[in-house]
């Protein structure tokens, strides 16, 4: 599963997810992309499987980009434990989605098939989700 | 081909008035150019949604016809769009004359099965628009390159356009489809090796700010150190007063 090699710190607050997402919201890579509509944090187990999922329909044909990096510590105190005595140990690791964000992208496959195949990989977020086209978002000729 | 918008003058400016102008299906827009002054206009956006449709592979130059008067060449400099419905929220049209030297991003549309793709290969699109400067006439709608006859790790490059009368403003070695040789099955890990790596369980990440064992002894030893120094300190005053004592 994904995350981060090195940290400065090992445990970080929760933060806020208001806004829009102002970065990686247009398909920038392949011809079609999944794009979130909420605002959510992605476990990378959850990056994990929408990736196996992706990759079964790529067949080796095409190209996929993965654009979020869960890079946030999510710590957890133990079960039954009093409260106090510090923040808990670091369980699992997040990415912090926008609505907006344009997570997965896959390029070299028909539309039909990238369609269907992004939709399955839609069903493993947490969070509603959207497939875009390219030229949806831009238009190519500016 | 030329494609016609048909707009009205608006007078209405500011967030509200214009967000109600869109509930009324209509499109605000902007005309400038020239050094003249600007026109605020309103489209019907279910007109130029359509019209967007038809011109999708095309150079961005239309006619904008304002309220029944004479067509004015422009070309679509800028669409906004909500980042998350992709609805249009506003169009910036920029007057052009004909003759006029202009920077665009010509569409480029790839046609054919690439040979390569049929021997494994995966075809790279890296240039969707080629930037073109020409006279606005100049400018073709698009380019159109076959790759039939493409083999694995050959690309088409900008030179290959076949038009040497415009002016290109990337490097003419600038490759615009390739088609990639098939990923070796080393690459990808086997699924035993997934399996393997899934029951090891996540490895921590290596904290920068933390300190090492090594450091952490130096540290404890200075304050030992530290600590000797304060208490002698301390104790330094105390012996003074005895010895003070002991003299009288």
């Amino acid at each position: 599963m994904l995350m981060p090699k090195r940290v400065k710190y090992r445990r970080a607050m929760r933060g806020r997810m208001s806004g829009k997402a102002t970065r990686a919201n247009r398909v920038d890579f392949g011809d079609q992309g999944l794009m979130a509509l909420e605002p959510c944090w992605i476990t990378a187990r959850q990056i994990e499987a929408a990736r196996i999922c992706l990759s079964k329909s790529l067949k080796r044909a095409g190209k996929m980009w993965i654009r979020i990096f869960p890079d946030k510590p999510v710590s957890k105190k133990a079960a039954e434990s009093r409260m106090g005595k510090g923040k808990g140990t670091p369980e699992f690791w997040v990415a912090v989605v926008k609505p907006g964000t344009v997570m997965f992208e896959l390029g070299g496959l028909t539309p039909a098939e990238s369609t269907d195949a992004l939709r399955q990989a839609g069903s493993k977020m947490p969070c509603r989700t959207r497939v875009v086209d390219r030229g949806e978002m831009s238009y190519e000729g500016f | 081909m030329a494609y016609t918008v048909k707009a009205t003058q608006r007078t209405d400016t500011g967030k509200g008035k214009v967000g109600r102008l869109r509930r009324n299906g209509s499109l605000p827009a902007v005309m400038y150019g020239h050094g003249e002054p600007s026109l605020m206009l309103a489209l019907s956006n279910h007109e130029f949604n359509r019209l967007l449709d038809r011109i999708r592979g095309h150079s961005p130059i239309v006619e904008v016809e304002i309220d029944e008067r004479p067509a004015q060449k422009c070309v679509i400099k800028t669409l906004q769009r909500n980042p998350i419905t992709g609805n249009l929220l506003h169009v910036d049209f920029q007057k052009v004359h004909p003759g006029e030297k202009v920077t665009m991003n010509v569409p480029v549309i790839v046609t054919g099965s690439a040979e390569g793709v049929k021997q494994g290969g995966m075809l790279d699109h890296i240039l969707r628009t080629v930037p073109v400067r020409a006279a606005i006439d100049a400018i073709p709608e698009h380019f159109e390159v076959d790759v039939t006859a493409l083999k694995i790790d050959h690309s088409i490059h900008i030179k290959d356009l076949g038009r040497t009368d415009l002016e290109y403003t990337l490097p003419l070695d600038s490759p615009i489809v390739t088609v990639l040789s098939p990923r070796k099955l080393t690459e990808t890990p086997t699924a035993a090796e997934a399996a393997a790596a899934a029951e090891a369980g996540p490895a921590e990440p290596e904290v920068i700010t933390e300190k090492k064992p090594a450091e952490e002894e130096a540290e404890g030893e200075e304050e030992k150190g530290k600590g000797k120094t304060k208490a002698k300190a301390e104790a330094a005053p105390e012996k003074k007063e005895e010895r003070k004592k002991e003299k009288k």
